[in-house]
């Protein structure tokens, strides 16, 4: 009795090692298996997704394995995976301000060799006048090119890319100023080109301030860091000179001016209306006041297209007319990690995802456009050109050509996350100089960035 | 005697076979884990330093603890992480001990009223945040039943308070549950004592009962603090990757942050270790204060014992 018990528990033994062992040892991807890592989509589009990735295969004999993870989760799990000594990921979306803390721990395979500037064929993705395949940066939106390029090598190729535009409520807009029609409020809103027609329009509002928030703030955090691009590229300004190393430099006084913006944006706009969200979209009867602009990009247009009110967007204005409109810039890129085994077979897959159907089907998971100019198209969202959703798009659309790239430097991830929304808070919350914040958000940078 | 050892052996090995999975279990999963996680924290590993690693003895503690531009809100998170421990551990104890006492007062309803406040316990985390969320959000029903206008969850003087009466509202089934059975537990004879002493309700409930619950008090005086120094799944639930309303940054959000976002691992063990150190402390000093009975309870132990012995007697 007692041996067949020290039997059945050692057999037990034994499998838990065994199982344990192969649950713990395997591999990378099994040959001739690539594994593609991507944000999780909705059933419908996962088997689009799978069907996509099913006519590669047929196409190329290369299986891909694809691996959906959540979006809030992706960056976390994309970090660990990088830590394990498994090879299984071959592409991965990387959102752009993490490609330089990535290049920079020498973690991405360089593109270099696959690169190439093609005038002539300045529209295709692949430049069918050098031998061999090559992905012609040409074809692709200038700044979302840009973020895949650390330290003069590229690292990645541009997916998908979006950018802030203000985004506002047709019917607060005529019931704050006044107004009998919608075609009023719209034509009141589009004529603001630059900061002083803003104000000039905030001084129209009854109840600036008590009823009505002028916009619904900028969030805080990355989201915070992010927005902060778009007044600083108004102003004329950036966020970083790689030449002398300075963040937010402010030798023409453009970041100060920005600030000062900020500022008055959020005076305009009392926390207890800016915080709504429902303040902005109306949808249910809040008790919370009204938001009249909400700055935001494409992604919320989705969520905007709601039957209750209509809503317009009209592209960040310019500090002055002169500097014009200028905005930030998001999106993914496709990368290829250092460690992958099947290089060859992930370029592959990325030229594929690249082409025009592909990036079509990525528009719809991502509500952002395509990278590759050439296929960036509205009638992803909506055919209905009439439509405010159209309209929408298109000022995004054409807010992407003046949209101004993130510092690609590595740790300026923490920047953006920590160092500018800490002290740019304080400082429209008037609990900091705006001296005091420039300077501890330098010193914050010097910690980090590499 | 070699025989008798021998068999011994046998017979343990038999038992040490059937625990040997929960070892395995215990040194790959945790106990390994910990201890290289504790390597790590002497390390620069990160994802800078992924495979040219080096050891940097006590580096990572003394920036941690001194870079106050690098790592901001490292103190005050630790601080934001005490006053968490403090709303939460007193009320979630006093609560469960009132209610407790309530429904041991042979009250009717009693098994209805233990499955309403268990109800949160069963309910999935996420599912109870999200709820919360809606209600508290500026058009929810709250707002709505005050006509006010907060965003509870966004503001810093009222963020952190919601989060703790979130953790006191899920908690409170589980903890009145244990308490309530300690209660049941506690010998009836002491009760009698004390009413011969001539003691109320209240005077009862504060000489008996109390004393009589003390064990389940400190294990949950344990476990709240355990509990609420790890506190910031919520948070993270909440408001994601970095969107975060200072007050309610805590420890173990910071230590994410340092973890997953900046992918950091070597500050991040540190920041474990330290958090370990901290709750090792708490406990050591909670173990040797427990074990320091106090007088008045050992003399109702022994009156009570008293009239036991009597009774006893007179039914003889």
């Amino acid at each position: 009795m007692k041996k067949s018990l020290l039997k059945i528990g050692a057999t037990l033994m034994l499998g838990c090692c065994i199982a344990g062992a192969a649950a713990g040892c395997g591999g990378g991807s099994g040959s001739g298996e690539i594994t593609f890592y991507h944000y999780a989509v909705t059933n419908a589009l996962n088997t689009r997704l799978e069907q996509k990735l099913s006519e590669f295969t047929e196409s190329t004999g290369i299986k891909v394995k694809h691996v959906p993870v959540s979006k809030d989760n992706y960056n976390a799990t994309i970090s660990t995976k990088f830590t394990s000594s498994k090879k299984d990921m071959d592409v991965l979306y990387l959102d752009q301000p993490l490609l330089a803390q990535y290049a920079n721990s020498n973690l991405l395979y360089k593109l270099d060799d696959y690169v190439t500037a093609s005038a002539e064929e300045s529209e295709t993705v692949e430049d069918t006048n050098t031998a061999g395949f090559k992905f012609n940066k040409n074809a692709f939106n200038e700044s979302a090119w840009a973020t895949t390029v650390y330290k003069n090598s590229v690292y990645g190729i541009p997916l998908t890319i979006n950018t802030s535009v203000l985004f506002y409520n047709v019917t607060t807009i005529k019931e704050a100023c006044g107004l009998s029609t919608d075609a009023e409020a719209v034509e009141k809103v589009e004529a603001i080109k630059t900061w002083d027609d803003l104000k000039a329009f905030a001084a129209t509002v009854n109840g600036l301030g008590s009823k009505y928030a002028l916009f619904g703030g900028m969030g805080s955090g990355g989201y915070m860091g992010w927005y902060s691009q778009c007044f600083i590229g108004a102003a004329g300004g950036k966020l970083y000179d790689d030449a002398s190393k300075t963040v937010l430099p402010n030798d023409d006084g453009s970041v100060t001016r920005a600030f000062e913006m900020m500022k008055y944006m959020f005076e305009k706009s009392p926390e207890t209306l800016y915080n709504s969200t429902t303040g902005f979209t109306g949808t249910t009867s809040s008790p919370a006041g009204k938001v009249l602009f909400s700055l935001s990009h494409s992604s919320d247009i989705k969520d905007l297209d709601v039957a209750y009110t209509t809503f317009g967007a009209i592209p960040f204005p310019g500090e002055t007319a002169e500097i014009g409109s200028v905005s930030n810039l998001g999106g993914e890129n496709l990368v290829i990690p250092q460690k992958s085994v099947n290089k060859d077979s992930a370029l592959k897959l990325i030229k594929y995802l690249v082409s025009e159907d592909c990036m079509s089907f990525f528009q719809s998971c991502t509500n952002n456009f395509a990278a590759v100019e050439k296929y960036a198209s509205i009638d992803t969202f909506t055919t209905d050109a009439a439509s405010p959703t159209y309209k929408m798009y298109s000022v995004v659309k054409t807010q992407l050509s003046s949209a101004q790239v993130r510092p690609v430097v590595a740790g300026w991830m923490q920047v953006n996350d920590n160092g500018i929304p800490t002290h740019l808070k304080a400082y429209v919350e008037g609990t900091k100089s705006f001296d005091d914040a420039i300077g501890a958000i330098r010193k914050y940078a010097a910690q980090y960035l590499k | 005697m070699k025989a008798q050892t021998k068999q011994k052996l046998k017979r343990n090995a038999v038992g040490y076979a059937f625990i040997l999975p929960l070892i395995l279990y215990f040194i790959v999963f945790q106990l390994a884990p910990m201890l290289i996680a504790l390597f790590i924290s002497f390390t620069n590993y990160s994802l800078e330093h992924l495979n040219d690693y080096s050891f940097v003895g006590f580096d990572n503690y003394i920036e941690l603890f001194t870079n106050s531009v690098k790592y901001p809100m490292f103190w005050s998170s630790l601080k934001t992480t005490f006053f968490y421990i403090l709303l939460t551990v007193p009320a979630n104890i006093i609560l469960a001990l009132v209610i407790s006492a309530l429904l041991n007062s042979k009250i009717k309803g009693e098994k209805f009223f233990k499955t309403i406040f268990y109800i949160p316990s069963v309910t999935v985390g996420v599912a109870i945040m999200v709820m919360w969320q809606q209600m508290l959000a500026p058009d929810g029903l709250i707002n709505q039943l005050f006509s006010s206008n907060v965003d509870f969850l966004n503001n810093e003087s009222t963020a952190l308070s919601v989060f703790a009466l979130m953790s006191i509202w899920g908690g409170l089934g589980y903890n009145v549950l244990i308490m309530l059975s300690a209660m049941k537990n506690i010998d009836p004879s002491l009760y009698e004592a004390a009413e011969i002493d001539g003691a109320g309700p209240l005077q009862k409930f504060l000489y008996v009962t109390v004393p009589g619950v003390m064990p389940t008090v400190f294990f949950f005086l344990i476990t709240g603090l355990i509990g609420g120094f790890q506190v910031g799944e919520q948070m993270l639930i909440v408001y994601g990757d970095t969107t975060m309303v200072n007050s309610v940054y805590t420890y173990v959000y910071g230590l994410y942050y340092t973890m997953r976002r900046e992918c950091n691992y070597a500050m991040a063990s540190a920041m474990s270790y330290f958090l370990f150190v901290i709750i090792l402390i708490i406990t050591l000093i909670q173990f040797r204060v427990q074990n320091g009975r106090p007088k008045w309870i050992t003399k109702l132990i022994d009156k009570a014992k008293r009239v036991k012995g009597e009774e006893n007697v007179e039914t003889v």
